[in-house]
């Protein structure tokens, strides 16, 4: 139970920092949901009549984080060598938990994110910069809820944080939840997209990203000690 | 500066925070430029999503910060506004603040300039008096209205003696934040307060959880020594409570006292503090008898409470800040062909501009071309789109549905419906109420007096041979438990309420009186035109013998182009239709409700009713009158024209009577008021109104002065008399009447001797006005009730011992909860029984054909 509460504080704290990312995309397909009506008074319309495309790209997103929690634990397990050599075991928990630490460091900007993953990661033509626009400008339901699925893949350094905590598990099903719980954690910011973002300020988003870093460091050193540990 | 170039600056400037979510870059190097501007993203994730959302799928990408979904973001705060924004803000609101207020400056014998600040941090109703004293003692400043409940300061200043920043520096010195209206406004004082609130509350929590544990002797096993080490947590658990949550409270104090001014914060921190630092005291000589729940119980409730008014006053105050937002706009101005956006205010009248489907028309205009469907609501309260088309008046803040217009401004600024609505609702909320003077009184003295009454029970209870610890637990009690907080609030709550309430319903309230003595009224006097019929008077038919009827219309037109009379207007315009050149007619003369005369080439011609005709000696044919009668027992207006000693003819106008008129009198019936309708118009045509809709009396033909003289009548015989009529020529009956109430739209709402007006004309409105009127006398009643039954059932009682501190806390949360809950029932007035209709109302038809009777077919 501890071990989901912990993914969802931290996707509820770290989602005031993802209200700047995904509450545009959120925002957008809002936006298109109900053409016509002037945007100030967009979102207000769209939550009244939005609530299941709201739930669907949700679910979607959800499902993405889960899928991609319970396959890293795959790979995780596949590749843990601890099997054939004892003496390597706990060497993957180790190795998610450096990984937390690393990225919780880089979520703190004290670290730069390395450069292949800052590289642009999608040109104007690539694959998802032409298919979300059309499922931005979509009002079907099922639209929302592929843009949901596609949105989970977007690269967040919390989201990979969380899913090499979800990686150490080596057991898909955990994978699934940690990945999941963590992405209901976020669901309370973006759902409120319009709500919060007037009423958190600056501080408090940049607040967030901070206590969620901080965690995700906690979390990082404590499993790279536990593998440490069962390394020695 | 011109804010183009700000614009340039500040997107320049821009340049260490991420371009989508606003947060600092720190070390990513993520960079794109689009249409030569530099763009930073914080994050991988961030230039993913910009690259999807502002790219334009069928070639180079838009320029983003004009999309709709641009715009929706920083209005929603996603792509929240960064430092630079912040002073881009300010030097724009400079840039306008500074035109408006020379504008008022007219007068050149008087320098005064006039200056609205929005404070933060006004706790109760002492702080307003603290600020008032404090800027009026000012060097230069004339005078200063604080209003408590909508945060606003007015400010009346000689600008050549103090500047705004000082006044501000002065207001920040003591411990308040004063602000531009439109700047940071209600969130950020909000967000402080919610932060302290929930570090507050979760401490209590724990400490309210480890107390209960204690005083049920659930660890009563480990033994005393065992349980002393309790106490360490508890006060570890309570200082932050106290000395971060209570800051605000504990500094307001302390500036109180320096300004010899106490307040409910004075109460309140004096409380806290006894039970704190006595708690610490006896934590020290290994007491258990510790009241770290009691201090920081106490001030998580008063914070909750707090936080509870905070909104209340935001809801209740919500139909007045959204006269500010509708005002704060911008319009589309259209020069030389180009469009340019510019703050509402640096419209001038004549200007042109551009509105579009789903913008809000910002200043008061005429339409040059192009037709609408127009939603006004937010002003009149009726859900009802209007079409307009050109020709036709708009008033700010009226919304596009549809279409797209080409508008001329016609009144700006303080002159405007929008601008002179404000002013009239500002004094509305200045005036106090004498309920509320008094209450403010009682307030003032009643700190002191408890002070007193808290410090004599812990005298004479010490001297009773009570515990010291009883002794200063019932002290603290009483300084709770009669904490005027709720006090404070009950009236002028209820007052804002009612004001906005009012306002989102279209009933504009400039005087408190009005409000107060709407529930009294004991007979309705109408005026006709305008206000039970629509007052758009059309010219279905001209009667006449003998004459073509475009010499007829050519001849009454060239006179009463020089009348402003509403009849006279609806004439010309039939003139113009027809295109009918008019002449300069000479010697024009208008007598008051009669007619007018003037004299064209072809000799002098008259217009009136019948009295006009018989002054000015024009002879009427009996089957002209017969016939003239016979309409007007329709209901229709008549006017006769006359020259060379006879009546020639006279124009059929055709009025409508208003769709809500039926109902409304037969509620004011059911409601044992007696009706009246009062008109300048015939006899015949009132009477015929009157029996279609069962009024008690009518009388037609009437005489401003006549109304005037009928109001006092009805007055002499003990009625109380309420008047609603346009407001142009009832003034005099109106400021006779207990209640006078307008009806219009447009321009002069500030002339009209009303207490209350009725934007939007709709007179069904008058009901809504009346049940305003009554649930708030109620609701004051039932505050003020609220308010003293906790004090005064709370004081001996807690003198007494038979309250702690803890349930004192509580009743006096309830009480605020009560008061404040109570006083919300007044936003609800009027949203029952709204019914909102889609269908577009449909235009008067103003291209009726025009009938021309000749020889003798009357």
């Amino acid at each position: 139970m501890f071990d989901l509460l912990a993914p969802f504080s931290i996707g509820f704290v770290g989602s005031l920092h993802c209200l700047g990312m995904c509450g545009p995309l959120v925002l957008a397909y809002s936006l298109h949901m109900n053409e016509g009506v002037h945007p100030s008074s967009t979102y207000a319309g769209a939550w009244q009549n939005g609530f299941w495309h709201h739930s669907a790209f949700h679910l979607g997103r959800i499902l993405t984080y889960g899928l991609l929690g319970a396959l890293a634990a795959v790979l995780f397990n596949l590749a843990d060598l601890g099997r054939f050599f004892g003496g390597l075991r706990g060497s993957m928990t180790l190795l998610g938990g450096t990984l937390m630490v690393l990225l919780g460091l880089a979520l703190l900007q004290v670290l730069p994110l390395p450069s292949f993953l800052t590289v642009s990661p999608a040109g104007s033509d690539s694959f998802p910069a032409r298919s979300i626009p059309r499922l931005l400008r979509s009002r079907g339901i099922g639209s929302k809820m592929l843009l949901g699925l596609a949105t989970g893949f977007l690269p967040c350094g919390l989201s990979w944080a969380m899913i090499a905590k979800a990686a150490t598990t080596q057991n898909s099903a955990a994978g699934f939840f940690i990945m999941a719980a963590f992405g209901l954690g976020t669901v309370p910011a973006l759902f409120l997209t319009g709500f919060s973002a007037s009423v958190l300020s600056l501080k408090v988003r940049i607040l967030g990203e901070k206590i969620a870093a901080v965690s995700v460091i906690t979390m990082g050193i404590i499993l790279a000690l536990k593998g440490a540990k069962a390394l020695l | 500066m011109s804010s183009a170039s700000l614009a340039n600056q500040h997107d320049r400037a821009a340049g260490n925070t991420c371009s989508l979510c606003g947060l600092p870059i720190g070390r990513s190097r993520l960079k794109q430029t689009v249409n030569g501007e530099e763009l930073f993203f914080c994050c991988p994730g961030c230039h993913y999503v910009f690259q999807i959302l502002f790219s334009d799928p069928d070639g180079a990408p838009a320029d983003f910060k004009s999309t709709d979904l641009y715009r929706a973001c920083v209005a929603a705060g996603i792509i929240p506004k960064n430092e630079q924004d912040l002073a881009f803000r300010q030097a724009l609101q400079a840039g306008e603040q500074h035109p408006t207020a020379r504008s008022i400056l007219e007068d050149e014998a008087d320098l005064a300039r006039e200056l609205t600040f929005k404070v933060d941090g006004m706790w109760c109703t002492a702080c307003s008096w603290l600020i008032e004293e404090v800027i009026r003692g000012v060097h230069g400043v004339l005078q200063a209205e604080v209003h408590f409940l909508s945060d606003l300061v007015r400010i009346k200043y000689l600008p050549h003696r103090v500047n705004p920043e000082d006044i501000q520096k002065r207001i920040a010195q003591i411990g308040y934040s004063a602000a531009y209206l439109g700047q940071s406004e209600f969130s950020r004082e909000n967000k402080q307060l919610l932060l302290r609130l929930g570090v507050s509350s979760i401490l209590t929590v724990n400490i309210m959880m480890i107390s209960f544990a204690l005083y049920f002797g659930f660890f009563q096993d480990l033994g005393e020594n065992a349980i002393r080490y309790f106490s360490y947590p508890l006060w570890l658990l309570a200082t932050p409570v106290v000395l971060y949550g209570g800051y605000p409270i504990l500094k307001r104090a302390v500036i109180g006292l320096r300004y010899k001014q106490t307040g409910m914060d004075t109460l309140i921190a004096v409380g806290t503090l006894a039970a704190y630092f006595y708690s610490v005291l006896r934590m020290f000589e290994g007491s258990l008898h510790l009241y770290f729940d009691t201090a920081s119980m106490l001030v998580t409730l008063v914070l909750l409470g707090k936080y509870i008014e905070m909104h209340a006053r935001e809801r209740v105050s919500g139909g007045i800040t959204e006269l500010y937002a509708l005002a704060n706009q911008k319009v589309r101005l259209l020069q030389n062909g180009t469009e340019r956006w510019v703050a509402a205010e640096a419209a001038r009248p004549g200007d042109s501009f551009l509105v579009r489907a789903g913008e809000r028309v910002s200043v008061d205009s005429r339409i040059v071309s192009g037709r609408a469907v127009l939603d006004q609501s937010v002003l009149t309260g009726e859900s009802k789109p209007l079409r307009k088309s050109t020709g036709d008046e708009i008033m700010a803040g009226a919304l596009v549905l549809e279409g797209k217009l080409q508008l001329q401004a016609i009144r700006i600024g303080n002159e405007s419906s929008l601008g002179q609505m404000i002013s009239m609702t500002q004094e509305a909320l200045a005036a106090k109420a004498p309920v509320e003077l008094l209450a403010d009184r009682i307030t003032k003295w009643f700190v002191p007096a408890v002070l007193f009454l808290a410090a004599a029970t812990a005298l004479a209870l010490l001297f009773g041979h009570v515990p010291k610890d009883e002794a200063l637990l019932r002290a603290v009690t009483v300084l709770v438990i009669t904490c005027p907080c709720a006090l404070g609030i009950a009236v002028p709550l209820a007052k804002v309420a009612a004001i906005a309430a009012g306002r989102t319903n279209g009933i504009l309230i400039r005087d408190n009186t009005a409000l107060d003595k709407a529930k009294e009224l004991t007979a309705l006097l109408f005026d006709k035109t305008g206000t039970i019929t629509e007052g758009n008077f059309s010219l279905r038919e001209i009667i006449a013998y003998g004459i073509e009827e475009r010499e007829v219309l050519r001849r009454i037109a060239s006179i009463e182009a020089k009348s402003d009379h509403f009849l006279a207007k609806e004439i010309v315009r039939k003139a113009r239709q027809s295109s009918v050149a008019l002449e300069e007619a000479e010697h024009f003369e208008s007598f008051e409700a009669m007619g007018v005369k003037g004299r064209l080439k072809c000799g002098e011609v008259s217009i009136g009713n019948r009295q006009f005709m018989r002054c000015r000696d024009l002879d009427l044919a009996r089957q002209l009158a017969r016939h003239a009668e016979s309409l007007e027992l329709k209901g229709a207006t008549v006017v006769f024209f006359g020259w060379n000693g006879k009546v020639q003819g006279f124009l059929n106008l055709g009025d409508r009577l208003r769709e809500s008129a039926p109902e409304l009198f037969q509620e004011i019936r059911s409601r044992k008021i007696l009706t009246w309708i009062v008109s300048g118009d015939s006899r015949e045509t009132t009477l015929a109104i009157a029996a279609e809709l069962g009024v008690d009396r009518a009388v037609g033909q009437a005489l401003p002065k006549q109304k005037a003289e009928i109001v006092k009548g009805l007055q002499e015989k003990g009625h109380r008399v309420g008047m609603i009529g346009d407001g142009i020529n009832d003034s005099a009956a109106l400021a006779q009447a207990d209640v006078g109430f307008a009806t219009g739209i447009g321009a002069n709402i500030m002339e009209r001797a009303s207490g209350i007006t009725i934007i939007g004309g709709n007179p069904a409105k008058i009901l809504t006005a009346l049940d305003l009127s009554s649930l708030t006398g109620r609701v004051i009643r039932q505050n003020l009730f609220f308010a003293f039954f906790y004090n005064g059932l709370g004081i001996p009682l807690a003198i007494l011992g038979y309250l702690n501190p803890l349930l004192a806390v509580c009743a006096m949360f309830a009480s605020s909860l009560t008061v404040i809950g109570n006083t919300l029932r007044i936003t609800r007035v009027g949203k029952n029984n709204s019914k909102r209709e889609v269908q577009p109302q449909e235009p008067v038809d103003a291209t009726e054909s025009l009938r021309c009777y000749s020889g003798d077919s009357g």
